[in-house]
């Protein structure tokens, strides 16, 4: 950093940033940089601040390193008597006192935020001091890299289109063999996807048990998920730098590669500031209205164990797990009770940090800290506010639901010895879901060129063998006798109705829908198709599957 | 009344009040003349109810950490602050509308401008002895609350004896903080409805501090 400067004629790096601050500001911007009153009460909502007491690294002090060169050019007492409100020119000195303050000693937590009786947003303020440094050349070694990568390979890793549907085909056979289900296939590039996946790249390099846990989600809930082999990584270290081109170069790409293949839904991997990027801030750089719906996927098992989806069985977590907030996705994504619903649903023993959700401590590892090896030993002083937050749980698991949470949480385990296992909550979900049985054969009837086979709930395995005699053997099979002995014409209009429906919807009409508009009544329904509606979906040959997930609903 | 007061409480006042108004609205359309980007991701809860607890919050000193682990620094904040809605207000009564000073209105606001003086004492104690504080405070910091503790003096002294001298020297501190306000800390007043605005809109919207029931999960 500071040969970046050296390097440059005196005073001229802090000139440059000070245009970027000018191009930058914003209404917000210029309220943060007024409204603070400097009362104090934002120290102790500071995890760097409550770990070290050094009055340097609380959040005024910090925000006024900005405040300060901001003040001698907008402000007009620092115009007038710059002393009088430290004010200050952007000196080599203070943009090096900036870079300590935006970089070595801030993970953009938004914490303060919350403590603050003015409410100004430190986060803001931050990445826009970082931008200023960024746009100069002054940014953490280890952060440009990450940028770059993920420009140049369409990932921060650098994996290879090859490497990747390598790790897809060996996690495919992988899950096949979990799932007991040979027919198991994950869907790279394939258009018409409903939901497409945007992982981290560290679940294909080095943690195939997230990425399988999250697919396995999928396959319980019978979703239609797939990848992009191009552009699926979730996540967009630009919004560390600051750099908003870069952030817009990323998503843009993702977001258009979706839309190439068809999907509806982005769904983000358990990444904190992965899920913020696109859930909330892609569309301000997309610069249109956003094509795709983004949820996580925490937000996506919430949902499916919520609606009876997937069925979890808690007694598989036994232990007592905690629950880390990564800070992207609860202060700044508004995902706090999803996950808690989830862990009530999944484990035997849940005991809540204190604080927890909004009022979380950060891990220390946000704000692209775990890239900065620079400030590897602040980040980990920092971090013994959270060491004893989980020591006070008295947990045997942490789960969290960021991978720089994870690596950071980690860590602290190492260096203060908590003796903890942190998890992703994926993997706890993954543990806890009790598929449903697998359809034995227990019919087969040939019909045609080729035997038309029935599970043990009467349903017909292949959808695609139907025909009317199947029907009609599917019928018969369902024990009312004389009533589907053959098929009349009433009942033939019934089972058309249903499939064209289906076939129209994706879902099968219920009873009334049928009545409605087939002017039936119910009874008459009955007459036609006694027992459940089940009698009629087994006779238009719909499968076991369409019709639990509908019985789910 | 001598002349003196009669100036410093009408024609006085009345300049530094449209020097006062002059400055915010420059102020307010320089800031209105800047970008000011919204976010346009679909809501997840609501804004309005989110800037609604926002500006609540002022008044609910549990819902937020700092207040609930300092409430006595809280209660000096409240404290302060009616003193200084007291002594703003009675800076219009006096000269214009007398009679909504009555003697029983008077004890109140005598005992309230009393103990304004003493959260300004302490604060300005605060800040001198905290390290912390002492690291991000400016000199304008101590000028400002140490100009609007004497403002507070004053308007005891002048309220509770109604001599001129007393009347004097709270109006004319009451001119010489029209005139400075904008210029210094004190104009936090004019960016704090922003800033609370947009911290409960944002945090609104995202489902942060107004959050949906049906996660609801003990």
């Amino acid at each position: 950093m500071v040969d970046t400067i050296d390097s440059r004629p005196k005073g001229a790096v802090g000139e440059a940033a000070m245009k970027v601050l000018d191009s930058k500001l914003t209404r917000q911007m210029a309220v943060n940089m007024h409204a603070c009153v400097h009362c104090g009460q934002c120290f102790e909502s500071c995890h760097y601040y409550l770990a070290t007491r050094d009055p340097k690294v609380t959040p005024a002090y910090k925000a006024e390193q900005l405040r300060k060169l901001y003040k001698r050019r907008h402000d007009w007492l620092g115009q007038l008597a710059p002393g009088w409100v430290h004010a200050t020119q952007p000196t080599d000195e203070q943009i090096a006192a900036l870079y300590e303050a935006a970089f070595g000693n801030c993970t953009m937590c938004r914490r303060c935020n919350l403590s603050c009786p003015m409410g100004l947003d430190m986060a803001l303020m931050m990445r826009t001091a970082r931008w200023m440094l960024t746009s100069q050349g002054l940014i953490p070694p280890g952060l440009k890299a990450t940028i770059d990568t993920h420009l140049a390979t369409g990932n921060n890793m650098g994996i290879t289109r090859e490497e990747f549907l390598e790790t897809v085909d060996w996690l495919q056979e992988e899950l096949q063999k979990e799932l007991d289900d040979p027919d198991f296939r994950i869907s790279v590039d394939r258009p018409g996807t409903e939901f497409l996946i945007c992982l981290n790249p560290r679940e294909v390099k080095f943690y195939p048990l997230l990425f399988m846990a999250q697919f396995k989600t999928c396959y319980a809930a019978g979703l239609d998920v797939g990848l992009s082999s191009a552009y699926w990584d979730a996540t967009n270290y630009g919004l560390f730098s600051g750099d908003d081109a870069a952030c817009k170069q990323i998503v843009t790409k993702t977001i258009d590669e979706a839309v190439r293949l068809g999907a509806k839904t982005l769904i983000l991997t358990e990444c904190g500031h992965g899920y913020r990027v696109y859930r909330w801030e892609a569309p301000g750089w997309y610069g249109k209205p956003m094509p795709v719906n983004v949820i996580s996927y925490i937000e996506l098992a919430a949902e499916q164990i919520r609606r009876g989806r997937i069925k979890v069985d808690k007694k598989r977590n036994t232990e007592r797990v905690t629950y880390h907030d990564p800070c992207n996705q609860a202060r700044s994504g508004g995902i706090i009770d999803e996950p808690r619903y989830i862990l009530s649903k999944v484990v035997m023993d849940f005991q809540d940090m204190e604080p927890h959700g909004e009022n979380n401590f950060c891990c220390g590892g946000g704000g692209g800290a775990l890239t900065m090896s620079e400030f590897r030993d602040r980040r980990l002083a920092a971090a013994k506010v959270k060491a004893d937050q989980i020591v006070a749980t008295d947990a045997k698991i942490v789960a969290t639901s960021c991978h720089n949470c994870i690596d950071q949480l980690s860590e602290i385990g190492k260096h203060y010895k908590l003796g903890v296992k942190v998890m992703n909550l994926c993997e706890l979900v993954a543990n806890a879901i009790v598929l449903p049985p697998k359809a034995v054969t227990v019919a087969v009837q040939e019909i045609g060129e080729r035997p038309v086979a029935v599970d043990a709930d009467g349903f017909i395995e292949d959808t695609s063998l139907w025909s009317p005699e199947a029907a009609v053997f599917l019928a018969r099979r369902q024990g009312f006798g004389d009533v589907l002995e053959r098929l009349t014409p009433d009942q033939w209009r019934v089972v058309d109705f249903t499939r064209a429906y289906y076939g129209r919807f994706g879902v099968p009409p219920m009873r009334e829908t049928v009545c409605a508009e087939l002017q039936l009544s119910k009874r008459q329904f009955g007459t036609l198709f006694p027992g459940t509606l089940k009698t009629l979906y087994r006779t238009a040959g719909l499968s076991r599957e369409v019709v639990h997930k509908v019985a789910a609903e | 009344m001598n002349e003196v007061l009669r100036v410093v409480e009408n024609e006085v006042q009345l300049v530094a009040l449209a020097i006062f108004v002059g400055m915010y609205l420059v102020r307010l359309n320089w800031l209105r003349s800047l970008r000011s980007p919204w976010e346009t991701a679909a809501p997840k809860a609501s804004a309005a109810r989110g800037v609604l607890l926002s500006f609540g919050s002022v008044f609910l000193p549990w819902t937020m950490e700092s207040t609930r682990k300092h409430f006595a620094v809280y209660v000096e904040f409240a404290l302060f602050h009616i003193a200084v809605a007291i002594a703003i207000l009675a800076s219009f009564a006096l000269p214009y509308a007398p009679q909504l000073l009555p003697q029983p209105v008077i004890y109140v606001s005598l005992f309230f401008l009393a103990l304004g003086v003493v959260a300004g004492l302490i604060r300005i104690r605060r800040r001198l002895v905290n390290v912390n504080l002492r690291a991000i405070n400016t000199p304008d910091d101590y000028f400002a609350i140490t100009v609007v503790s004497l403002w507070f003096a004053a308007a005891l002294w002048g309220l509770g004896t109604m001599s001129d001298l007393g009347l004097t020297v709270y109006f004319g501190l009451t001119a010489l903080l029209l005139i400075y306000v904008p210029l210094g800390k004190v104009s936090h007043y004019l960016y704090m409805p922003f800033s609370r605005f947009y911290f409960g809109y944002t945090f609104g919207r995202r489902g942060v501090t107004v959050r949906k029931s049906q996660w609801r999960y003990n």
